[in-house]
């Protein structure tokens, strides 16, 4: 068995049960595992990285536009650059006039909660959305725009995923996975962390410039069905 | 039918949004969360017809995030008022979102104004570029558009004690609460 006896793999081993001697040697012939085996196979670590955005879009006399907020945390999570950026929107086929758009700012992969019914806002669909995308990408960010609809569906989102929020952020910081989300009120600068992940961060509009569009780039776009019931009957 | 209201700021148009809602037998609470300065508050709340007030107050509460906050909310939602029709903020609070998840209840912000029909209550949601009307099923939470003035109806102050309610009373652990029970730290003034 070479060197196997006394392997805390504990029988466990293929080469041990075969009969075959370990052929990598990292059996170690001792009752414990190579040092610092432990540490690196550290399992307990999250996964989470990259940023989604939410892309809201607002339908006006017919024409559909993407909010000014949207893009510019877009710009935000680019420069940041904290991994992949994805990107959720929610409406009916008419949105896929938007991919180019969304992809030229910086989405690679991007999320179409694909319902015509969700082209209105109905924030527990666009809670649950959010979240079950989350599950799928593991993002270490959320970022969602300070419009009224965005305040409203982000805590939402946040708790349906066990994680805090910080809303109004006056500026963003990313070091490796951690974000560093500020906040200004009556006069103070103050800094917050989340320490759970996905970090969920909402932003006002032209907090962040609004970033120059690469023609021609181009991302991957998933549609997703949305499944349940949080639809709210509007009169 | 019982409302319950949660006062985070100054209730006079919440009062008189449920007071113009109510019918004969309704009854509605009012809560706060804090010291002893919102007493002054929940008296206002029963100078307009509350049947009950409490506050929730507890060592254990201090430094809780939003997260925090709505799981306290939630806690006291669902012991003392388990069946109300609805729970309504006086301003919007991240909470208020993070409480209609937790307690599975729809959520509606922005309302500018309710009403009642024979099938149940109906808010009028001003989003500033739509405005919508919703049929509110029974336990949402509402809260009110930043703005809205509608004034109460003072029916005269009744005796009613406000009732302290605590860790204890919400059959909360003290890991839920407070700071052990926030996601959000606050790491250092820049």
């Amino acid at each position: 068995m070479g060197g196997c006896d006394g392997c805390a793999s504990s029988g466990s081993c293929p080469s041990y049960s075969s009969g075959d001697s370990c052929s990598s040697g990292s059996c170690g012939g001792e009752k414990k595992l190579p040092p610092g085996m432990l540490e690196h196979y550290n399992t307990n670590q999250s996964t989470a990285d990259g940023t989604l955005v939410f892309i809201e879009v607002s339908d006006k006399g017919g024409v559909q536009k993407i909010e000014p907020v949207s893009i510019q945390l877009l710009g935000k999570a680019s420069e940041m650059q904290g991994g992949r950026i994805f990107g959720i929107v929610f409406g009916g086929p008419e949105r896929k006039e938007l991919y180019k758009e969304i992809f030229s700012f910086g989405v690679d992969t991007l999320y179409h909660v694909r319902d015509p019914r969700l082209s209105v806002f109905h924030p527990e669909a666009y809670a649950e959305s959010v979240a079950a995308v989350c599950e799928r990408v593991i993002p270490a960010t959320v970022l969602i725009g300070s419009t009224p609809r965005g305040a409203e569906l982000a805590p939402r989102a946040a708790a349906s995923m066990g994680t805090g929020i910080v809303t109004e952020c006056s500026d963003l910081a990313l070091e490796g996975r951690k974000l560093s989300m500020f906040r200004v009120s009556e006069g103070r600068k103050t800094r917050y962390e989340c320490i759970t992940f996905p970090q969920v961060a909402t932003v006002k509009e032209g907090v962040f410039p609004f970033p120059a569009a690469q023609e021609g780039r181009g991302g991957t776009a998933f549609y997703w069905q949305y499944k349940g019931d949080g639809f709210k009957q509007i009169l | 039918m019982d409302y319950v209201l949660f006062v985070t700021g100054g209730p006079d148009s919440a009062l008189g949004m449920l007071q113009s809602v109510m019918q004969e037998g309704d009854t509605f609470s009012a809560v706060a969360i804090g010291g002893e300065k919102l007493d002054e508050i929940l008296d206002t709340c029963i100078s307009a017809g509350a049947s009950e007030t409490y506050r929730l107050m507890d060592k254990a509460f201090i430094g809780s995030d939003t997260w925090a906050l709505a799981r306290t909310y939630a806690a006291f939602a669902g012991k003392y008022h388990p069946g109300a029709e609805a729970l309504i903020f006086a301003r919007y609070s991240s909470a208020m979102p993070m409480l209609a998840h937790l307690i599975r209840a729809q959520q509606f912000c922005y309302v500018a104004d309710m009403e009642r029909d024979d099938l149940g209550m109906i808010v009028t949601q001003d989003y500033g570029d739509d405005r919508r009307r919703c049929r509110v099923p029974s336990g949402s939470v509402i809260s009110l558009k930043e703005g809205v003035d509608i004034p109460f109806q003072d029916k005269g102050a009744s005796t009613s004690d406000v009732r302290i309610l605590g860790l204890e009373d919400l059959e909360l652990a003290e890991m839920s609460v407070g700071s052990f029970g926030s996601r959000v730290f606050e790491r250092e003034v820049c």
